[in-house]
């Protein structure tokens, strides 16, 4: 089911408790912004936690910093204290996006917010315990 | 960073700085916080570079500067490769190994408290008027 002013790329299962987003071209600070406010909306709205599966296999280039993803990735830890575990596995075949997927993953190391970098569709809906045609599938 | 090892003949190493990982931090975590923070991983292709980087501890950062400019280097895993940053990208590491030892409550503290947190000079005006000052709750 897609979500109404949803950012681009974004589809919300609610039936598999997922979120998916395949953000394409230019992945910036704008556009996390835009995709945190909504996450963080979305997550008050169902009142349960939802994993996420991030594709981003089809970005063209990252107009982002250390600085902020090191700022993007604390807030997320720092926002789920004391509240429910959620995966969040993101798919990163360029070494450039895989850096800041490392990052975030290790900014929120041992917090309820679990971030995995996968390479490949199968680990990734292993680890979410979802089937992999979710994953693949296009909005 | 090639031009780095280039001039090894004027090369000086002016001081060794072993940084503790800390206990919990395994070497694959470490070398994943060096790459996150921006440290490149070079080859080093000559007898020179090589000479260099067998004299540096295995595991640790080192201190090096080169006409007057401050790198970090640490010998990779593997053979004549070595993970190089300069002070930028090891500011970053250490914002990155702080934030990783800090204790969540410690954190949650410190953003409550501006002035400290000016004083562990981590974050920037924008941190607060863009993520805490309108979504954190």
């Amino acid at each position: 089911m897609s979500v109404m002013n949803a950012p681009p790329g974004l589809e919300c299962l609610e039936d598999a408790r997922l979120f998916i987003w395949r953000p394409r071209g230019v992945l910036s600070e704008s556009v996390l912004n835009k995709i945190l406010a909504f996450i963080t909306a979305q997550e008050g709205r169902f009142g349960r936690p939802f994993n996420r599966f991030t594709d981003l296999s089809l970005i063209d280039t990252v107009d982002l910093t250390f600085k902020y993803v090191f700022h993007f990735a604390l807030y997320r830890r720092l926002s789920r204290i004391g509240r429910e575990p959620l995966k969040s596995a993101i798919l990163a075949t360029n070494p450039e996006v895989a850096r800041y997927v490392k990052l975030h993953a290790l900014v929120t190391d041992r917090s309820p917010l679990k971030v995995r970098l996968f390479k490949e569709y199968g680990p990734a809906a292993k680890w979410l315990d979802a089937p992999v045609q979710l994953l693949h599938s296009e909005l | 960073m090639k031009q780095i090892f280039k001039p090894l003949t004027i090369l000086s190493i002016i001081a060794l700085l072993v940084l503790a990982t800390g206990c919990a931090t395994t070497e694959t975590s470490h070398v994943d916080m060096l790459t996150s923070a921006g440290f490149k991983l070079v080859n080093a292709d000559t007898p020179k570079k090589q000479e260099l980087l067998q004299s540096l501890p295995a595991g640790h950062l080192s201190l090096i500067t080169w006409k007057g400019k401050t790198f970090y280097v640490q010998p990779a895993a593997t053979p004549n490769q070595a993970y190089v940053g300069t002070p930028k990208e090891f500011h970053a590491y250490e914002q990155l190994r702080l934030a990783r030892q800090m204790r969540n409550d410690d954190l949650m503290a410190a953003q409550m408290n501006h002035s400290r947190m000016n004083e562990w000079n981590a974050w920037g005006p924008s941190f607060y008027g863009g993520f805490y000052g309108h979504y954190y709750r």
